[in-house]
């Protein structure tokens, strides 16, 4: 999922979540002799990573995502491959899969670095029919 | 994580590609959101030219 946000709107709604997440402090806090600050901190923390998770969701990078194409990729780790990028397209074999980048060894032994997310097309080259 | 790979390539040659161009240096420092590359052969920031990089704008880095 990909949402488009003008700088108003990104900072709307960073506003509002600073809202909310004041709004769960001052709750945590009414109740703090239910909870001991072990149990606050873990809220804390999960807090926190909903918010982070928020933003990558709204950069359009989902980890989720990310997984779903290191996954499909490590399929083809040996493998001959097309990559075509914003600035080009990348030949070679993939050698190494990371959890947002891969690794493709180009034919002279040069090594490029792909980040995941900038992959726009990957292709497998078979045999070429003349 | 690409950011830890990059980091085992800092003082290395390599050629960054981006939908504008390419540059090429050595590999400077890399952090969560950009890559610096020296672009001159002279040190230091009076003298030497950088180029920043917002790691998110990178289509791939060459390793020279």
């Amino acid at each position: 999922m990909k949402i488009i946000v003008n700088d108003k709107e990104l900072k709307e709604y960073f506003n509002g979540l600073s809202r909310l997440l004041m709004q769960v402090r001052n709750t945590q806090s009414e109740d703090t002799e239910f909870s001991d600050s072990s149990t606050l901190a873990t809220e804390e923390e999960q807090s926190i990573q909903k918010a982070v998770n928020a933003v990558e969701t709204l950069r359009g990078i989902d980890a989720f995502s990310l997984n779903k194409l290191k996954l499909h990729f490590e399929k083809y780790i040996g493998k001959s491959v097309e990559m075509l990028t914003p600035a080009g397209t990348v030949e070679g074999l993939i050698v190494k899969v990371g959890g947002d980048f891969l690794i493709v060894q180009e034919q002279g032994g040069m090594k490029v670095m792909l980040p995941l997310e900038q992959v726009i097309v990957f292709q497998l080259k078979g045999k070429q029919v003349e | 994580m690409m950011i830890e790979e990059l980091q085992s390539h800092i003082n290395k040659l390599v050629q960054i590609a981006s939908i504008l161009g390419t540059v090429s240096g050595t590999l400077v420092s890399v952090d969560g959101v950009s890559v610096t590359i020296r672009t001159s052969e002279v040190f230091g920031y009076e003298n030497g030219s950088y180029s920043i990089v917002q790691l998110r704008f990178i289509s791939y880095i060459r390793l020279l």
